[in-house]
């Protein structure tokens, strides 16, 4: 190959042992390890984890649970919506020692039985996303919004979805499947189709 | 250099932690402000207090002439209290601006007020409600009104070692009337361009007190106290608004960025200030429903 | 809410391929893959609009245990990146020409540790006079960013340079510039506005990432956000001097694109990092680089000038639009180093006798630009629907009438070259209907209307198709999912041609097997695709016709074909599937398709705003956005949909809020809390209005049908403010310096009118 590189400045420094996804002590910045206990999807997670660690890097990085999608990671786009004890908030601005004890549900956890929850099922029906980057965050945050008003109308519905961005619907077919969430769950209730 | 992170499970083990860790230790609760200037490289500690855990912080009551608000309550749970809807709706609309569902839910009323930032929509509200904070720290505990616990920006007088108990708030009288209002020039999850919280209580169309914070046009939400004194025991009509709200121009010392000129901001005092007045000059006052921020445009 | 303007509702559904996935959180998008021992790499970027590297010290970030290899522009041979026009250096070598700039990149075994080292780089720089605006830029004694002999060697093969400082191209169309003078001259009036459009940014909100491994017969592979596997080949293969089989695109579903994914960035850094340390390599641009060093939409200063008789027609027009290409023009894939559809843009639907377009693209100290949905024309077309407005109202004349007395009367040619009636006034009439043109206005309110003529772009496209022994059959292409549903497309496009259910046609993409294709962009690929399926279904039906006549000892001849169907002499009908069951045979054919002119299509689009203005503050509400379509035929209405919807809100924003205003060259807007795009509160649900479909036409463009939605809201305030606003985003503070501009004005026209009488 023609353009094989010999870099004059490479430094082959000692190799550090890291962890199999790219989790390691930042030299200069080491945080202390800590256990952190807490529910993940239902289930009890118990977990070691850096004190700067954000909760979104720990599900990306440590558990693989890619759903919950990263981007700006100062809180404002809600791709990385979380619902913690069933509200949603920024996993970017969440340090994961802070999970202790707490109930986290991400978008691997909706659903059961691999049935998609009604949520699930209107925004894939209504076609409430383009790209998809930001469904997982849509989804959760219309989740919490109908767990405490199971009939919001359009303008509460854009109300509270202020913060979960989206780029590429213009949120018409986003509001259109919390509505059609809205009545699913007012005629069934429970989780349906399968995932 | 390393983060430690303290997980208190008293106010006293956090006070010892904060002792320990001097200039080093930060305290944590929410997080929603903290975590933004940790990753964007603002603050570096070495420790973090996190007193999200210690039950004595949390937690909503009615003391008979006050609604007392645990400092690492949620904004959301404040606004979904009852007792703060019925008696403090200015309250809950304030608190619906702030940001998104996703900080409301997360973020805490002590953290807001212990962030000092001059933006942030309870501080500048709960300024003209005559609220006040309850500290606790080595010496022991004190409290401090709103006023004295804004310094400058991002900025309090809590101490290295002290830590915010609780806020105090004092429900206002039946003839107060009260409004929020809030600008935004951008998006309707923005910062605000200037932030009015106005109390007038009224007798017979006099203006017995009058209580006018701006908010996001100077280091800390700051009081106005020539256009209170203005208003103070005059008839409200457009020529007293009008004069108050030039006061408040020139009470303002806004920065001037993306969200407009510091001219343009000082303009705006002027114009919100007479709205907010006028507002509470013509009716009851004090909408203030969540779905005021919706409705507001 | 959707409608034809006969009052029927297009509710058709048909779900997305990839819609159990996408609600449950598995697609993986590029970040969400990983190797277990990839390396993370990140750069340094210059903090200076315009300087010379003097010295680059990497010891203390190369001493950073966990630290791998620190390399900077010295350690490559000179390495030039571009679409069309190859000018950007992959690390910097002796200079940086915008803030953002890539000068040295640190690999390291986690991203923290890379973070951490790309800061302890220490970079000394001489700074050198910068300048910032295109205009200056163009003057003589403006600083030069690039040798001219270095630019002119550079050029792209349509690539005309000019002669003034810092210019990458200039282009004409249409009328001579003395034919344009003569018929100025012979104007009874000649009216001019300078429009200055903003720089926008596509905010996909899935920032650039990459990983590239090389495998071990030393083929990078490469799984990135971009979205044209072969366009990305040609780039990587020109600019890193490889051949073709030396790179692997391995397609990946895209977390938004609006034409931002088209470009490089980090991918030929990542592959070069990958063969030097043998290890994967990640890397992820931050939204502090994405803001600052992305490729953003060309800002642009557009003059348009009207030569106009007595009765109120235009019968000259000059547009010159000059574009920002900020400091590199290798975001720019167009052969001539233009923007596709500026001159469409800038003629718009209208028939004006002499119209002459001019075009430049220039060198400044900031960030490149790049292509953004309706690149070139999103700049044109608000300028000259903003001008249209204010010419109108210069006249005296309504801004609607205006247009009608100009739109175009001919007629387009169909998709098999029948002649189609053009339908401009049909849309404008109906968006000026829908917004209430002409009614009473409530204080405060005010409407707008624009309305624009697109055409589809050609390209060149490849495809397979498998018929399967079990009857199943299976599309093979290389286009990726940006979130359009192309995918979803394709298979309804197959499934029809080959009379099946969607669900019996499995969609594969690969690059493997194929050598070329054009990629997503351009609004063209649904048009093209629906070539390409009908050219893969009718070369099936050829080899299943050989083959059905020789497994029934016919002549093939007596096997007829119509319709995608196979007729047996007996007249049995057979469905290509199921001939294909019948013989027990599978059987694939492919195809290349390169589109032409012929391929083309123009419809028209206008798009109407109504707003409420506040006077005191300048802050705008949009209340209503109404789009009204010329369609052909729609082949997945959901998706059709969603892309008007979605257009129609990044113009709000083009319109209302986005810019990445410079603070001495510095991108201001480092952050989404300070680079707004409209939330869900801050529009209002479009109003989608379909013209009666004429299937004439063929598939038409979708995906850029609103580049009126700006133009239009802007006029919109306008008419509430009652002066041009030649300038957006209309920020509120921009909106009430022209209501105290307006006021001031009407003063003085009091006040001399006072003084006359």
């Amino acid at each position: 190959m023609g353009c094989v590189q010999t870099y004059k400045r490479v430094h082959n420094g000692p190799r550090m042992t890291v962890h199999p996804n790219n989790r390691s002590a930042a030299p200069g910045s080491v945080s202390s390890r800590l256990d952190v206990h807490f529910e993940l999807n239902g289930s009890p997670v118990d977990l070691t984890v850096e004190a700067s660690d954000v909760v979104c890097d720990v599900l990306r990085d440590q558990l693989d649970l890619t759903g919950t999608k990263f981007g700006c990671r100062i809180g404002v786009c809600g791709l990385c919506t979380v619902l913690l004890d069933g509200m949603p908030a920024s996993s970017c601005l969440l340090l994961a020692p802070m999970l202790e004890g707490r109930r986290l549900t991400t978008i691997e956890g909706l659903g059961s039985d691999g049935r998609l929850d009604p949520v699930q099922a209107a925004f894939a029906e209504e076609q409430g996303f383009q790209c998809g980057i930001c469904t997982p965050g849509q989804i959760l945050a219309a989740r919490a919004l109908l767990a405490h008003e199971p009939d919001p109308d359009e303008p509460r519905i854009r109300d509270w979805m202020t913060g979960n961005l989206c780029r590429c619907t213009g949120y018409a077919s986003i509001v259109r499947s919390i509505r059609s969430a809205a009545n699913r769950l007012a005629e069934s209730g429970g989780p349906e189709r399968s995932a | 250099m390393s983060l430690d992170y303290i997980r208190a499970g008293t106010t006293e083990d956090a006070i010892a932690a904060l002792i320990r860790g001097g200039d080093d230790a930060k305290v944590v609760a929410g997080g929603t402000a903290l975590v933004l200037m940790l990753q964007e490289g603002f603050i570096a500690p070495r420790y973090l207090v996190d007193i999200g855990r210690i039950a004595a912080l949390g937690g909503i009551r009615d003391v008979g002439d006050a609604v007392i608000i645990g400092a690492t309550t949620t904004l959301w749970q404040v606004m979904t209290s009852p007792l703060v809807g019925r008696r403090l709706p200015v309250l809950v609309g304030a608190l619906g601006r702030v940001a998104t569902v996703r900080i409301r839910s997360v973020a805490t009323l002590g953290g807001n007020l212990a962030h000092g930032d001059p933006r942030l929509d309870p501080a500048a509200v709960l300024l003209a409600l005559d609220a006040s904070v309850r500290l606790a720290g080595p010496d022991g505990e004190r409290w401090l009104g709103l006023e004295e616990l804004f310094v400058d920006e991002l900025t309090t007088a809590i101490g290295p070692a002290e830590l915010v108990v609780e806020i105090r708030i004092p429900y206002p009288d039946p003839s107060s009337r009260l409004t929020y209002r809030k600008l935004v020039g951008q998006t309707m999850d923005d910062y605000g361009v200037v932030n009015v919280a106005a109390r007038l209580d009224v007798d017979d169309g006099r203006c017995r007190d009058a209580r006018l914070v701006l908010g996001a046009v100077a280091a800390t939400p700051i009081r106005v106290p020539a256009a209170e004194a203005v208003l103070r025991g005059a008839g409200i009509g457009p020529a007293v608004i009008a004069q108050a709200a030039e006061l408040a121009r020139e009470a303002a010392d806004p920065v001037g960025d993306l969200r407009g000129s510091a001219g343009y901001k000082c303009d705006m005092v002027v114009v919100e200030v007479r709205r907010a007045l006028t507002e509470l000059a013509s009716g009851p006052g004090g909408p203030a429903t969540p779905a005021g921020r919706w409705s507001d445009s | 809410m959707t409608r034809q303007s006969t009052g029927t509702t297009v509710e058709l559904r048909e779900e997305r391929i990839d819609a159990l996935d996408i609600v449950s959180g598995r697609t993986r998008y590029s970040a969400d893959l990983s190797r277990p021992d990839a390396l993370w790499a990140r750069t340094l970027r210059s903090p200076h609009p315009h300087a010379r590297i003097v010295r680059i010290d990497v010891e203390r970030a190369t001493g950073l245990p966990g630290v791998v290899a620190v390399v900077t522009g010295r350690d490559f041979p000179e390495y030039r990146m571009g679409r069309a026009i190859r000018d950007m250096p992959i690390l910097a070598r002796d200079r940086v020409r915008f803030v953002g700039e890539k000068v040295a990149a640190v690999v390291a075994e986690s991203r923290t540790i890379a973070e951490r080292a790309v800061e302890l780089v220490e970079v000394q720089y001489e700074e050198l006079p910068a300048v910032f605006d295109p205009l200056e830029a163009m003057r003589p004694g403006a600083p030069l960013l690039h040798d001219a002999t270095d630019i002119r060697a550079w050029a792209a093969p349509l690539q005309v340079v000019p002669d003034y400082p810092n210019g990458v191209m200039q282009r004409t169309w249409g009328a001579t510039a003395d034919e344009l003078a003569a018929a100025l001259e012979s104007s009874d009036r000649v009216i001019e506005h300078v429009i200055r459009t903003p720089r926008q940014h596509q905010l996909y909100l899935e920032p650039h990432h990459c990983l590239v491994e090389v495998d071990g017969s030393g083929v990078a592979h490469v799984w990135a956000t971009n979205k044209a596997p072969f366009l990305l080949l040609n780039y990587l293969e020109a600019g890193l001097g490889l051949e073709r089989g030396q790179v692997i695109v391995h397609p990946l579903p895209l977390g938004g694109d609006f034409g931002g994914k088209g470009s490089f960035m980090d991918i030929p850094l990542a592959i070069l990092l990958a063969r030097s340390t043998a290890r994967p390599v990640r890397m992820t641009m931050t939204y502090r680089e994405e803001l600052g060093a992305g490729n953003p939409r060309h800002a642009a200063v557009v003059r348009v000038v009207s030569g106009v008789d007595r009765e109120g027609r235009i019968g000259a027009r000059l547009v010159h639009a000059i574009f920002d290409s900020g400091a590199y023009a290798a975001f720019k894939p167009s052969p001539d180093a233009a923007l596709p559809e500026i001159q469409g843009g800038a003629r718009g639907p209208y028939d004006i006798p002499v119209t002459r377009v001019l075009a430049d693209v220039v060198y400044t100290n900031t960030v490149p630009g790049g292509h953004m949905r309706n690149p070139g024309e999103a700049q044109t077309a608000a300028a000259v629907e903003i001008h249209m407005d204010a010419l109108a109202r210069e006249l005296h004349l309504d801004p609607v009438a205006l247009r009608r007395r100009h739109l175009t009367t001919q007629a387009r040619l169909g998709e098999d070259g029948a002649a189609s009636e053009a339908r401009a006034f049909d849309v404008l009439d109906a968006a000026a209907t829908a917004i209430g043109w002409g009614q009473p206005r409530p204080p405060g309110v005010g409407r707008g209307v624009a309305v624009v003529a697109l055409h589809t772009s050609p390209g060149v496209y490849s495809g397979a198709l498998t018929l399967h022994a079990d009857g199943h059959a299976v599309v093979r292409t290389p286009l990726i999912e940006n979130g359009a549903g192309i995918l979803t497309t394709l298979r309804a496009l197959a499934a029809k041609r080959l009379h099946v259910a969607p669900e019996r046609v499995e969609i594969e993409q690969t690059t493997d097997g194929f050598t070329t294709d054009r990629g997503l962009g351009g609004s063209r690929v649904s048009r093209l695709e629906s070539i390409v399926v009908r050219r893969l279904v009718t070369k099936a039906a050829l080899r299943l016709r050989e083959e059905l006549a020789a497994a029934a000892i016919l002549s093939p001849e007596e096997v007829g074909i119509e319709d995608g169907v196979l007729i047996l002499p007996t007249g049995e009908r057979l469905t290509l599937p199921e001939a294909a069951q019948r013989l027990e045979a599978t059987i694939e054919v492919s195809d290349v398709y390169e589109a032409t002119a012929a391929d083309s299509v123009t419809v028209s689009v206008a798009q109407a705003a109504e707003v409420e203005v506040d006077r005191e503050t300048g802050r705008v509400i949009l209340r209503r956005l109404v789009s009204v379509h010329d369609v052909g035929r729609i082949i997945n209405p959901i998706a059709f949909r969603g892309q008007i919807e979605g257009a129609l809100v990044q113009g709000a924003g083009y319109a209302l809020l986005e810019d990445l205003p410079l603070e001495d060259g510095r991108v201001a807007t480092l952050n989404l809390h300070d680079y707004r795009i409209p939330t869900s509160v801050d529009i209002p649900t479009p109003e989608i209005i379909l013209l009666p479909l004429d299937p004439n036409l063929g598939v038409t463009p979708v995906g850029e049908s609103t580049p009126g939605a700006a133009p239009a809201i802007v006029n919109a305030v306008a008419e509430v403010v009652s002066i041009p606003l030649l300038e957006f985003p209309l920020r509120p503070e921009r909106v009430r310096a022209a209501f105290l501009r307006a006021g001031e004005a009407a003063g003085r026209s009091a006040g001399e009118a006072d003084a006359s009488g």
